[in-house]
């Protein structure tokens, strides 16, 4: 296993936080308390919100401090589509650039993600090695860092979190996997952006039934009125 | 405007060496010597390097170091084809999203670069205010954050340095607006894509005349024969 730096660790701190609802929208992080929580200097605490602004999670006002974007329905539906967009891209490379050994590789990672069972961790783990394979034959190290950059909005494991997840990504796999090896890399890129929208859509049914999105409303509705309130 | 962050000049600093060649593929990144040269302590190079490393510039390897990942053409055409989706969803969400007044606030900006002279920091300015009010009229944070970390290919005056690539802005901002003004939200997504991968190309002539292609040994010889 890859070993992670300190900062890294506090993102994922903080990732999980605003995804259980415990930072809201427009809270300031508070940067000391977190190094004191997490036992590590001030340094991976700043590395970690430089790494969370270029995610988009919280914006970076200079001399001001970090402040939490929060998320609502229209920003988990952006990030889906947008993740499907990279790994659509990647999928077409796939299509475009793989030699057969590739595409074997490709082929049997495919195989196993849809005949492995419906326990949560080895799904993941099957699925994973899938994306890893996805990446390795696409020879693309651009999208590469940028698939890198997509891949926390639920933080621990997706399928685990996400009801029905498991079922639409096994249909999925198979049909990105059935277009790269028709050489289609339209239909590729059409598939995987279709099976990650959908993926989107039950992310924002289990935030809705969280109450999640109602609390960032809620939050904003009140900002907006403390706005008109003072103007 | 906001002043840069010693973080940020840092980055932009690296970004530039690897698009002048001087970083090559595989480099190990000479964090000292940067600190040195520009007069910051180590902690904003750093900084730096945790950005480029979000943005795929380097690989940074705990306890080794980072290293360019370095441009060839593939990179800086993948780059490009994932920026032009990436805006061209942001363009069909200003057609699903945008309210009346941010909606020609965009049109406004975007007739302004269709307009502008050719003088290339005015046009760059325009362009900016342009992008700027799509991005808000897009009312899309999550795409916004995406398009900083695509935006910084090229560190510098695009327009200043990159010969052609006003004229086809130009012409390309006037077709997405048309085709926003429209209501058409594949042609505008279309029509990002295609101005974005044109520009791609346009920057990709311009890079291998440069020689930042070479592979490092070819480098060598020019210099010594």
């Amino acid at each position: 296993m890859i070993r992670r730096s300190s900062g890294e660790l506090v993102a994922a701190h903080l990732r999980r936080m605003v995804f259980d609802g415990e930072y809201k929208p427009g809270d300031r992080v508070r940067q000391d308390e977190i190094a004191a929580e997490l036992g590590v200097s001030r340094i991976p605490v700043r590395e970690a919100i430089i790494a969370l602004d270029r995610e988009g999670w919280v914006t970076v006002e200079p001399h001001r401090g970090a402040f939490v974007r929060g998320i609502d329905a229209d920003y988990v539906r952006d990030h889906y589509e947008l993740y499907g967009l990279v790994f659509g891209l990647l999928a077409a490379r796939v299509a475009e650039r793989a030699d057969d050994a590739g595409l074997e590789l490709l082929l049997v990672d495919a195989a196993a993600v849809v005949a492995v069972g419906d326990d949560p961790k080895a799904f993941n783990d099957r699925n994973r090695a899938f994306l890893v394979t996805l990446e390795e034959v696409a020879r693309a190290p651009r999208l590469t860092s940028m698939a890198r950059v997509m891949t926390s909005l639920v933080p621990g494991n997706f399928f685990r979190e996400i009801p029905g997840a498991i079922d639409a990504q096994r249909r999925g796999v198979a049909a990105v996997t059935e277009a790269i090896e028709a050489r289609d890399p339209a239909r590729a890129s059409l598939e995987f952006r279709t099976l990650l929208r959908g993926q989107g859509e039950a992310v924002v049914a289990l935030l809705e039934s969280r109450g999640i999105f109602t609390q960032a409303q809620a939050q904003a509705q009140a900002k907006a009125a403390g706005v008109a309130a003072g103007s | 405007m906001d002043r840069p962050s010693s973080g940020e000049m840092v980055a932009t600093h690296i970004r530039r060496a690897v698009t002048t060649g001087e970083y090559r593929p595989g480099e190990r990144i000479r964090q000292d010597e940067i600190a040195t040269d520009l007069g910051v302590s180590r902690i904003p190079v750093r900084e730096a390097l945790v950005a480029l490393e979000r943005e795929g510039w380097v690989t940074v390897e705990p306890h080794r170091g980072a290293y360019v990942i370095g441009l060839d053409v593939d990179f800086v055409r993948d780059h490009f084809e994932v920026h032009g989706a990436i805006v061209g969803l942001m363009a069909t969400r200003v057609i699903e999203r945008a309210d009346a007044d941010a909606r020609q606030r965009l049109l406004d900006a975007a007739a302004a670069v269709v307009d502008a002279p050719d003088d290339p920091a005015v046009f760059n300015r325009l362009t900016y205010a342009y992008v700027d009010a799509l991005e808000r009229a897009a009312a899309a944070p999550r795409l916004t954050s995406m398009t900083r970390v695509t935006a910084n290919l090229y560190p510098g005056n695009f327009f200043a340095e990159v010969p052609g690539a006003m004229a086809r802005e130009r012409e390309g901002v006037a077709a997405i607006a048309d085709a926003i003004a429209a209501g058409d939200a594949a042609r505008a997504a279309d029509e990002c894509d295609h101005m974005t991968r044109d520009l791609g190309e346009v920057l990709i002539s311009v890079l291998q005349a440069r020689g930042v292609f070479d592979a490092p040994d070819d480098a060598a010889a020019v210099t010594t024969g």
